[in-house]
């Protein structure tokens, strides 16, 4: 853009007028179905569903208080968390012990690894379910959650491997060298040498397989059936039933789901951003 | 990578096992599912009834044959279809709006991933009461200015509810795309434009013989990645219309998981997955193909400018 300084000319003027209209719509397309599920949690009842505009004229939370003292949603947190966290640990362990390998190593089978990869991100979930429902109910794992911790670590190890394909290839070859002539273990030296360089990636990576797993439904809909195994993503459907539905707490329980995983999706953008542009160039 | 010479050479396990736990896992939960699938889609099983027995391909011609699958095929696919363009386009254009220099372009930049970000269960549910007959926001807006007539719901006939979901779901992905297309514009050596512009071509030019080559790898990945995101899609259509007024919004996805979970009928449960499975790896087959055509052109159209 060469915008000569001091000749501002009506097209100029208008060009940035309407760049600056495009950015407000964009704003607005993006924001108000977030800002709309936080005002809407804190509308009273009768604000809710009589007087709907806007900005809410009083705020109240009796909506979260009506949610977690009333609706177990604190037992659907905790279930999250505890799925969430135990399934984001097998994740990247699994993770870390795969990449290694195959970012320092040559050995028959890698190519087959990265097709199998591959092939796992066709098959969506739908048609993997159903199987895997019949699977887990005759090993007697139906409605417990190490099903679910499993599934999850399978669906998540692909992503996470090619996340941190990248930056274990970034750590340079000459540190473990170093390491192989003082007469170091391959295993020593991915613990003791590799790891703390590539803690943030790792960190990253563990975050990333968190957040799929916290806001995933399908699995967790057909592999739970007990109500106080629920998950938040389920929980969240019981305020939706065939005659009302709680607009007010579903909205604080969605706050309640979504932003833990805004706040942790920063912490990371910056990391997912640059794994995500590497990768598209492979 | 340097291996000692002095070790011996003896078979070196610890690869294979640094591999073995991964290779169990995915084998088990993706490769073990296709297998079942395909083989109890000849089965007549189902829990409704005791026992089962081989049938053939019947479940394939009943299914085939019954209107339902072939509708909801017809609508997964224009779904896809319309939510890959949508997408593909709107985030083009806005990574387009994100090159030029303005104020407030950083804090957008680091939001602007909210709507993928925000759970899906959370965005239909939001959309729909945005777009709820008594209570949205978007509908009280609309009247106002008298675009929708009083009393106008969403989701009681067919054409509407598709456009609420279309509306939810390219609204979750086109920020995802815009940023992935803007960062890899990002990355185009502004040398190759000045040089350009010094040759005397103007933004036009520049953008259709520079830019647009540069990023065209990203764009079929685009097309690619919105192509399997929408074909799979379920929470969002489940939660907002749980396939529409009369079927209407019924995806492929939508109607495997009720006949399993449902009808509990396992068989044509399976049947309808490895159909659908078939037709994801033939439209997949058919972008690569496409893709790989426009690349052929792309190069004799060079040839031919010189």
């Amino acid at each position: 853009m060469n915008a000569v300084k001091g000749r501002h000319d009506a097209r100029w003027l208008a060009r940035r007028i309407g760049l600056y209209l495009i950015f407000a719509v964009l704003v607005v397309i993006i924001f108000f179905p977030f800002y709309w599920i936080i005002v809407t949690s804190l509308k009273p009842q009768t604000g809710i569903y009589a007087d709907i505009r806007l900005l809410p004229t009083s705020v109240t939370l009796e909506n979260y208080a009506y949610a977690i003292a009333q609706s177990n949603v604190f037992q659907f947190s905790l279930n999250s968390i505890i799925v969430s966290v135990a399934s984001m640990v097998t994740t990247v362990t699994l993770s870390v012990m795969a990449v290694y390998p195959l970012v320092r190593m040559q050995f028959r089978g890698k190519k087959l690894f990265y097709g199998l990869m591959a092939s796992t991100q066709v098959f969506p979930m739908v048609i993997t379910i159903l199987p895997l429902y019949m699977f887990f109910r005759k090993l007697n794992l139906y409605n417990s959650f190490t099903s679910l911790i499993l599934l999850y670590t399978a669906t998540g190890l692909p992503t996470c491997i090619v996340l941190l394909m990248g930056h274990f290839r970034d750590v340079p070859a000459e540190l473990e060298d170093a390491a192989f002539i003082d007469g170091c273990s391959r295993l020593r030296c991915l613990l003791q040498i590799v790891l703390p360089v590539v803690t943030p990636a790792v960190v990253s990576g563990g975050i990333y397989v968190f957040l799929s797993n916290w806001q995933e439904y399908l699995a967790a809909s057909s592999l739970i059936a007990d109500r106080n195994k629920y998950t938040l993503t389920l929980g969240l459907t019981l305020f939706k039933t065939q005659h009302s539905t709680n607009w007010g707490a579903l909205m604080a329980t969605s706050v309640i789901l979504a932003v833990p995983a805004i706040i942790l999706f920063f912490l990371i953008e910056d990391y997912f951003i640059d794994s995500m542009a590497g990768s598209i160039k492979e | 990578m340097s291996k000692i010479k002095a070790k011996k050479r003896k078979f070196d396990w610890f690869p294979y096992l640094m591999l073995l736990p991964a290779w169990i896992i995915i084998l088990a939960i993706t490769a073990y599912p296709f297998v079942y699938s395909f083989s109890m889609s000849f089965f007549d099983y189902s829990f409704l009834k005791q026992g089962m027995k081989f049938i053939g391909l019947k479940n394939y011609i009943n299914i085939l044959a019954k209107g339902e699958f072939l509708s909801t095929m017809e609508f997964t696919i224009f779904w896809t279809v319309v939510n890959v363009v949508f997408m593909t386009i709107l985030g083009f254009a806005v990574a387009l709006v994100m090159r030029q220099k303005f104020m407030g372009k950083a804090f957008i930049k680091a939001t602007m991933l909210i709507p993928w970000v925000l759970p899906q269960v959370v965005t239909g549910y939001t959309f729909n009461l945005m777009l709820s007959t008594e209570y949205g926001i978007v509908n009280k807006a609309m009247q106002a200015l008298g675009l929708l007539p009083a009393g106008f719901s969403w989701f009681a006939k067919p054409g509407p509810a598709m456009c609420a979901i279309f509306m939810a779901n390219i609204w979750r992905g086109f920020s995802f795309i815009a940023l992935m297309i803007y960062a890899k514009m990002q990355t185009v050596p502004d040398s190759h434009l000045e040089a350009a512009s010094i040759d005397g071509a103007g933004p036009w030019q520049r953008f259709w013989y520079i830019l647009l080559p540069y990023i065209s790898p990203v764009m079929a990945t685009c097309v690619f990645l919105t192509f399997l995101w929408s074909f799979n899609a379920f929470d969002i259509i489940k939660v907002m219309t749980d396939g529409g007024p009369l079927k209407s919004t019924n995806t492929l996805a939508l109607l495997v998981n009720r006949e399993a979970f449902s009808y509990l009928e396992i068989s044509r449960a399976c049947t309808m997955a490895v159909i659908m499975l078939l037709i994801l790896l033939a439209c997949a087959g058919v972008l690569l193909a496409a893709w790989k055509l426009l690349q052929a052109l792309g190069r004799l159209m060079e040839r031919r400018n010189g």
